[in-house]
């Protein structure tokens, strides 16, 4: 096989194994980023969903109580 | 211009000459000595008083280091071994693993990849985020009532059960400073030349053999930068234990470490016990210092 495909498999092996682990690496960041759309009740709900079944602004509203 | 107004005017240059260092030395060493060794010279001396941190501190001796390690009925004796105790789990899975996952990543991440780059940066980020934030992600994640990890079938209370609560703080603790090391690493494996890789390679060593023979010695400097820095960070873990493995804002987090008690015990609800706060952070500060002198000594005899 020559060199130069060689090396672009290794990077390819490489990128997927870094896509993985990255994907899990950015998961608590994009969770935090979708809870903070939810309404406080849904944030409790028993049923958990990953994204806001109702979007809401309601938590920035709050921590930024003079932007209107 | 007579002899004694040129001898007058040489001793001023020499003096100009040596104090010109201290010029610029000084903003930084006036901040140190006001923020730094001051306070530490204080907190040193705060531990050998009885102080309630109002009224006038009074000198005691060694009675406050004497309650803390030998006085086995005593609140504090207890306080400070358990809280020593975890502190030290925390800081001997904590430091391995913040020093080999960087560096495994940093390793990955120079082997040039597609997209390194925005991996680089995905990996650093949390390191961006403050404590607060890290904490109550990871707590709203492994709740086990209406958090992700409820989601995936477990509903073990992660942030809260032993000994769930040690992998949930560990996890989080590797996630959030994780970048630091992975950066410092990175930089550190771009300043190995490649030739090196290369001769080896011609001579028949594998990846493993270079990895251990060229690569390592190679940042053997950033290794035992980032291992005393991440020690004494772990010894003074605080915030991630506080924040994450608490039920609510009225209890008391499930794992209190040695930094927990101290500042309870300064600040908690109550009368402040300064003294004894002191000194507890006079025995975790020796420690940590006892531990950085042993690992610089190793790596001057592995030099020798």
């Amino acid at each position: 096989m020559p060199y130069f495909k060689k090396e672009s498999i290794k990077r390819l092996i490489l990128f997927f194994i870094m896509f993985i682990i990255c994907s899990i690496w950015v998961l608590p960041i994009v969770y935090g980023v979708l809870t903070s759309f939810k309404s406080e009740i849904e944030v409790k709900d028993m049923n958990c969903h990953f994204i806001a079944e109702e979007w809401t602004l309601e938590n920035y509203r709050y921590d930024l109580p003079n932007t209107g | 211009m007579n002899k004694n107004s040129s001898k007058i005017l040489n001793t001023f240059v020499k003096a100009k000459g040596k104090l010109l260092p201290f010029a610029f030395i000084g903003p930084h060493l006036i901040i140190f000595t006001i923020f730094v060794l001051l306070p530490t010279i204080f907190g040193v001396y705060i531990s050998f008083t009885q102080w309630d941190m109002i009224g006038t501190p009074k000198w005691v001796g060694f009675n406050n280091f004497r309650e803390i390690l030998i006085n086995k009925g005593s609140t504090f004796y207890q306080q400070f071994w358990s809280g020593i105790k975890n502190t030290l789990i925390f800081v001997i899975i904590n430091v391995p693993l913040s020093i080999c996952i960087p560096l495994l990543f940093a390793f990955i991440l120079y082997m040039c990849p597609y997209c390194s780059k925005l991996f680089q940066s995905i990996l650093y980020m949390p390191t961006l985020f403050s404590v607060t934030s890290v904490g109550l992600i990871w707590m709203q994640l492994l709740n086990h009532r209406f958090g992700l990890a409820s989601l995936l079938g477990a509903k073990v209370p992660w942030a809260i059960n032993m000994p769930h609560a040690w992998v949930s703080l560990l996890i989080m603790s590797i996630w959030w400073t994780m970048g630091t090391n992975m950066v410092i690493y990175q930089s550190a494996l771009a300043s190995v030349p490649r030739e090196l890789y290369e001769s080896a390679s011609i001579d028949g060593a594998n990846r493993f053999q270079q990895f251990i023979k060229i690569t390592l010695p190679s940042i053997k400097f950033q290794l035992l930068y980032t291992t005393v820095i991440t020690l004494a960070g772990s010894f003074n873990v605080y915030g991630q234990p506080t924040i994450m493995t608490r039920v609510d804002p009225g209890h008391a987090p499930a794992i209190k470490v040695l930094v927990f008690h101290i500042r309870n015990i300064a600040f908690g609800s109550g009368q402040s016990i300064a003294g004894i706060a002191s000194a507890m952070s006079v025995i975790l500060g020796l420690f940590i210092i006892i531990v950085s002198i042993l690992q610089f000594r190793l790596i001057r005899n592995e030099d020798i």
